[in-house]
């Protein structure tokens, strides 16, 4: 991984905003927020870091489903191609969760499909 | 790591046991604004190929604050820093993000320091 913390763009000007290339300080915080004990505090930087490596992890993920798409010579990235991604790059805890979710979420869509007609 | 992904709360909505999904997970453009920045002009992004990053988001940051949260609670400080959130990548194993995320943290409080010493003129 690069010192340079944000990953490449395809946009054509290579700079890229702050508020598009990180996730916004206040959902990160309350994320983090919600798995600490109620007496506990954050600093502003434990934020700030955190954001920085939630956009490298997602650029990092999202990098390696691109080039699988490449590969199979498809435009869409899709649910699969994260967990593929997930697997590959070693996170096999959240591969597996993920798929089962992935599958609900499918079943819950065709049976409200289902329901309509 | 558990199946249901989104980890425990302290704060939990209306003491119900229920957290809202906007306080769970982080907005989806967002994260679908930095997945387009990686992938080709031509390439599309399914809503479900977001929905599961959403989701793997949200819980890659309670895996990090928790383990952050351990060091904390054991070395009895109340306060979570930067160095800890670098410490818990770092014992998780995500070592390739815990280097250059010091190197940042470094930069950050330099950065923070001469502002501090330098304050901006008021005209």
């Amino acid at each position: 991984m690069e010192d340079s913390i944000g990953g490449s763009s395809s946009n054509d000007n290579n700079i890229i905003k702050e508020q598009d290339r990180l996730l916004p300080i206040a959902n990160v915080g309350r994320l983090m927020k919600q798995i600490l004990p109620q007496n506990a505090k954050i600093s502003k930087e434990a934020k700030e870091t955190m954001q920085e490596c939630v956009s490298e992890f997602i650029s990092f993920v999202t990098s390696e489903a691109s080039e699988k798409c490449r590969k199979e010579r498809r435009k869409t990235v899709n649910g699969d191609d994260i967990c593929w991604a997930l697997a590959t790059l070693g996170f096999d805890d959240y591969a597996e969760p993920m798929r089962r979710k992935s599958r609900t979420k499918i079943q819950e869509a065709s049976t409200n499909q289902n329901d309509l007609c | 790591m558990m199946d249901n992904v989104g980890g425990s709360s302290s704060n939990i909505a209306e003491n119900s046991g229920i957290i809202r999904e906007q306080d769970r997970l982080l907005p989806i453009a967002n994260v679908g604004k930095i997945m387009k920045q990686i992938l080709p002009p031509n390439a599309k992004i399914s809503k479900e190929s977001k929905e599961t990053m959403q989701e793997c988001v949200s819980e890659f940051i309670s895996f990090v604050t928790s383990e952050a949260s351990e060091k904390c609670r054991k070395e009895r400080r109340k306060t979570v820093n930067g160095d800890d959130i670098c410490w818990a990548l770092g014992s998780l194993g995500f070592d390739d993000y815990a280097e250059p995320l010091r190197r940042y943290l470094q930069r950050y409080r330099e950065q923070e320091l001469d502002r501090a010493n330098n304050p901006p003129k008021r005209g």
